[in-house]
């Protein structure tokens, strides 16, 4: 990417929109004191260099059903079989996130599940993808910190 | 996939996870007894409830028991794993009939300790059966009359098998002086030599064979004795683990390969004599080279297991000062680049919290 240069009034309403995407223009315009049609701009600038890629949807999966969360190690009987075992994980949308790792295990990857009950079923599912040797599971007892906000925020000050 | 991966897979989820800590006693399990539909079968010394859980109508019937030493509670939280996962793989549970006493000395493990409430060692008790306990055990033997029988415990942190510190150890154990291999050993050992097996690519080179001189007032001795083939389990000490969560992990893995060996017929009698005999070379802390009193000496600490506010707390005790090049540490230090102070004289069978504070040691309680 080729250096971006942000000014003062990019950075107050990336500010504002890290913290709530679906703050108004008009809100953002009162707060910084510049007009809306301003905010618009500087937002749309920002989208065309890349910067802004869009805005996803932050559910309250507790709220849905979904409090347990767990992270499953995945061994492998041989790696080339890592792109296969990755498609056949893409099938199970329990499974949110998978890395391939270096360490002990060769992916490794989160899961979101209504309850334990639930959560073994997927992890029966994911033990019977063919290639995987066994797994290891890690049951998490708090999300203590999932935000990627200050790290935004920390990107953007020293841009 | 295997059967026993997905245990390895789901353990973590297993309801008998809910069981924790060094310190296990009636209360600690009482829910998981319900849920197994435990039922009294007897009490001990002090009239606490002895339990046995009952599971499976199959042809083979097999005894096990736990926490005969009221201080071995890895056992009994491995067995507890093993019997949730059985609870559910009904398949796996179909060829058996057991009958479990996951707790024989209750008192003992009310107070933390080996012996019963009479200080007793019910391991000792086989021909004088002087204990109610160890009545219980050879009387639910007898009526009960099982296939195997398995004896679930812990061992000390003291055991290694080659350099290595030993996770867990087994014994096939004799019934008379001479060791003879009779038809109920040879079929011991070729359940031992099949876990062996199983184990190896998952904890190579940590699994013993437990020292196996003929004692006849030893349970395993006796029921082997009567012509049933008995093994000893032994969990055992790695690393930092005083938790001994990874132990427990493959102890119940190793009552489950013993299971599906069993039911299948996979006995491998011949393995179990290259399994490595343990050894005593293991302490807790191995501090080497020590400048103390214009001497460069090694000093072996051991912890004592203390019970204290429902926890057991990990106390280091000064076990041997000298020159100790046989012995490993589950942590070993080298302090000869340093130089300290000392307040207290070093002495063997004292406390050494001063020391291990000196040092910066962690201190476990669990």
């Amino acid at each position: 990417m080729t250096k971006f240069k942000l000014d003062e009034i990019d950075h107050q309403i990336l500010d504002i929109l890290i913290d709530n995407m679906r703050t108004p223009f008009t809100d953002i315009a009162k707060r910084l004191l510049i007009s809306a049609g301003t905010v618009h701009v500087r937002v749309r600038k920002m989208e065309d260099a890349g910067i802004i890629k869009g805005s996803s949807l932050t559910l309250d999966y507790t709220k849905m059903g979904y409090s347990f969360i767990a992270y499953v190690g995945i061994f492998l009987e041989k790696t080339h079989q890592t792109k296969y075992v990755l498609e056949r994980l893409r099938e199970i949308p329990y499974v949110t996130v998978a890395h391939i790792t270096t360490g002990k295990f060769n992916i490794y990857c989160k899961l979101r599940a209504k309850s334990t009950e639930h959560a073994k079923d997927i992890i029966f599912k994911i033990d019977d993808i063919d290639g995987i040797l066994r797994t290891e599971t890690m049951i998490s007892l708090e999300e203590s910190i999932n935000d990627k906000r200050r790290l935004m925020h920390t990107i953007f000050n020293d841009l | 996939m295997q059967t026993m991966n997905a245990f390895l897979s789901i353990q973590p989820l297993l309801k008998s996870q809910g069981v924790k800590g060094r310190y296990v006693h009636v209360e600690t399990i009482s829910s998981l007894l319900t849920t197994f539909g435990a039922v009294q079968i007897g009490e001990s010394v002090d009239k606490r409830p002895i339990h046995a859980i009952d599971m499976g109508n199959g042809p083979i019937k097999i005894l096990m028991w736990s926490q005969m030493h009221g201080n071995e509670s890895t056992a009994t939280k491995g067995l507890l794993d093993a019997l949730s996962y059985l609870a559910q793989q009904s398949s796996l549970l179909k060829p058996f009939t057991l009958k479990i006493i996951p707790m024989l000395n209750p008192d003992g493990a009310a107070a933390y300790t080996r012996v019963n409430a009479n200080d007793i060692d019910l391991n000792r008790d086989a021909l004088n059966q002087t204990q109610p306990e160890s009545r219980l055990l050879i009387e639910t033997y007898h009526a009960f009359n099982p296939q195997y029988c398995f004896n679930l415990h812990d061992q000390r942190t003291i055991f290694g098998v080659n350099e290595s510190p030993c996770m867990l150890s087994f014994l096939a154990p004799a019934k008379d002086m001479e060791k003879t291999i009779t038809p109920a050993r040879e079929s011991a050992m070729g359940v031992i030599g099949y876990i062996q097996k199983a184990l190896q690519p998952h904890i190579p080179n940590q699994v013993g064979r437990y020292d196996d001189s003929f004692n006849p007032n030893c349970m395993g001795d006796y029921f082997m004795g009567k012509g049933t083939p008995t093994l000893l389990f032994e969990a055992g000490q790695v690393g930092q683990d005083y938790a001994r969560v990874e132990t427990r992990k493959w102890f119940a893995f190793s009552v489950l390969e013993a299971l599906k060996c069993i039911s299948l017929d996979l006995h491998m009698p011949s393995i179990y004599f290259d399994i490595p005999e343990v050894e005593k070379s293991f302490v807790d802390v191995l501090i080497q080279n020590l400048m103390y009193e214009g001497k460069v000496i090694d000093v072996a600490l051991q912890y004592v297991e203390v019970l204290k506010d429902e926890q057991i707390h990990f106390v280091p005790i000064v076990h041997r000062i000298g020159k100790l090049d046989s012995l490993q540490g589950h942590k070993s230090i080298d302090v000869s680049s340093q130089t300290f102070s000392f307040l207290n004289k070093l002495s063997e069978g004292s406390n050494a919290v001063w020391l291990a504070d000196l040092l910066n040691l962690t201190q476990y309680s669990h």
